[in-house]
This record gives C-alpha cells, sequence and structure tokens, in this order.
C-alpha cells in the first residue's frame, strides 16, 4: 500500500463517514480508485431490504422493510399481542418474494434491531389510534 | 467550472454512467441523478475531461455504496397500495441463480475469515452502525475496524472475481 488514505480516510469517505472533498483525492489516485471500485462492486451484490407483505390490525397492507424482514414480521405478528394480526407468520413467508435471501445479522445484534423496531411500531400504533 | 462546460461534460459522461451503474443497481437513472447532483455542488476543479471522468466515478462508487446503506438502513413500513417493492439484490443478476451464487459466494469466503473481520463486515453493510462505533464495540482502535472491513471485501471481491460474478471490472 502507497497510500496513506487507502484503507483510512477513502474507505470512511466511500461509507458516508469522511470529508467530502475526499472525493478529489480518490479521483486522482490509482489505489484509492481501486479501493473503491472494489467496495462499490462487493456491496452491489449484497442482498438488499427484503420485502414481506405484513398485514397489521386494521386491515390494510403493508410492506415491512428491513434486513431482517422475515424476522421481524414474526416480532411484529407478536408485537400486536391481542389483536388478530394477519397474515400470519406462516403467511408472511409464503407471500416473501421467491427470491428473498436469508442475510442473517449475528443473533446478538437481533434485541437491537428489534428495540428499534419495537418503537417504530408503538409510533405507528399511536399514528393509527389516532386516525 | 464554468456552468456551460459542466452541461456539456455531463451530457457527455451519461450514457457510460449510466451503463456503469445498471451493471451494479437496479436503479441506475435514480442513482445517475444523485451522482450529477453531488457533482454539481462540488464543482470540481477538472482541468480536463479525464480528470472529470475519474471524479464523477469517484463519486459514482460511493453513491452506490450509500444507496445500499440507506436501504439496509430504512425499517420502514411502505403502504403496499404504493406499489413499493424492494429489488432482492442492488445487483443486476441475470437470473435470480447468478443472485444465489453470488451470496452462496459472499457466505462461502465469509465462513473462511475469523469471527472479528465477518463482525465488522456485517455489522457495516447490515446495519447502521458506523466503523467508529463498531470499533468501539469490539474494543479496537478505528483503523483495526476499518482493516478487518476491507480484509473481508478484499476477500469476497477476489472470491466474486474467480467465480466471474463480479460487475465488468473497465467502466
Ligand atoms: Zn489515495
Amino acid at each position: 500500500m502507497s497510500c496513506e488514505h487507502a484503507e483510512t480516510t477513502t474507505l470512511l469517505w466511500l461509507y458516508g463517514e469522511g470529508p467530502e472533498d475526499h472525493a478529489a483525492h480518490v479521483a486522482e489516485c490509482a489505489e484509492c480508485t481501486e479501493v473503491s471500485a472494489l467496495h462499490a462492486d462487493v456491496v452491489a451484490v449484497l442482498p438488499e431490504v427484503e420485502a414481506v407483505p405484513v398485514r397489521p390490525a386494521n386491515g390494510s397492507a403493508w410492506y415491512l422493510g428491513g434486513g431482517l424482514a422475515l424476522a421481524a414480521a414474526a416480532v411484529l405478528v407478536a408485537l400486536v399481542g391481542g389483536r388478530p394480526a394477519e397474515p400470519t407468520l406462516d403467511t408472511a413467508v409464503a407471500l416473501a418474494p421467491a427470491t428473498t435471501f436469508e442475510w442473517q445479522a449475528p443473533l446478538s445484534d437481533l434485541t437491537d434491531e428489534l428495540d428499534a423496531l419495537d418503537a417504530e411500531f408503538a409510533d405507528l400504533s399511536d399514528e393509527l389510534a389516532n386516525l | 467550472m464554468h456552468a456551460t462546460l459542466l452541461d456539456s461534460r455531463i451530457d457527455a459522461l451519461s450514457p457510460e454512467l449510466l451503463a456503469f451503474l445498471g451493471r451494479r443497481t437496479r436503479e441506475p437513472e435514480e442513482l445517475m441523478q444523485e451522482v450529477w447532483l453531488k457533482v454539481a455542488r462540488a464543482n470540481p476543479d477538472c482541468p480536463d475531461d479525464r480528470s472529470f471522468r475519474a471524479y464523477v466515478f469517484a463519486v459514482a462508487r460511493r453513491q452506490i455504496i450509500d444507496a445500499h446503506r440507506r436501504r439496509q438502513a430504512r425499517v420502514s413500513l411502505v403502504p403496499l397500495d404504493a406499489g413499493v417493492r424492494e429489488p432482492v439484490s442492488a445487483a443486476t443478476p441475470d437470473s435470480h441463480a447468478d443472485a444465489r451464487r453470488m451470496l452462496a459466494v459472499v457466505e462461502d469466503t465469509l465462513a473462511t475469515l475469523q469471527p472479528e473481520v465477518v463482525e465488522v463486515f456485517r455489522w457495516r453493510t447490515t446495519h447502521t452502525l458506523s466503523f467508529k462505533e463498531i470499533a468501539a464495540r469490539q474494543g479496537v482502535p478505528l483503523n483495526t475496524a476499518l482493516g478487518r472491513h476491507h480484509r473481508a471485501v478484499k476477500a469476497i471481491g477476489a472470491a466474486l472475481s474467480q467465480a466471474g460474478l463480479r460487475p465488468e471490472e473497465s467502466r
């Protein structure tokens, strides 16, 4: 590695954590250009947000987008508690696109993800209740 | 850069940029608009067409990663009626079989790497965690987290190339 930025500032810049004006360096630096090309190409083949239709209690259909969509769908079904939620997880899975891929994050992270989802769902419930 | 010069450079480069993005994302037009917006805002001081092109493609690569990151960060409820449906893969594989092969290559490669390397890669590509936060979680310096992520990406890139699945490396 000859450029000191190739595995530091350039990576931060690529992932939105570095200074915007670093683009000028990347454009002029062969090594940083190569690193950028590699990361962009790898990220481009990663599975994207999955979409699973989830039907809240009010009957309107939604797509739940998120990397952990299937797990999240299960939790959403659980979160609605006493209210009937349809489709059930089984049907949610059945309705999931045939090409949906599993992209499981470590289980330890699921808690954070689900906490965030829980909060979002609570907000949504409030919004629905105020309609 | 003079507005007319910028416009003419954008016009000249648009077909190539669109093709480049089309090999890597499913929303090339949208992404191209974002790239042009960024470039126009930055108004880079590029003495010739070649340096302008290099700048544009640098921004384009960053936007590809940014677009993936934004989608992953979005755990949203989208009305079904809006007809919104996320593509399964950011790439545009010729077939679902290709997409499955790509994912298999990624997973197989990750299986050969050290857990702490895989952890950084997964956290950064499927979560909203920054490298700084990942470094803090792992209790390592920022550069170590960056190095781990780069190692994973390098390994996956090599495996994809070997399998003939990396988007054309030429622009
Ligand atoms: Zn460099």
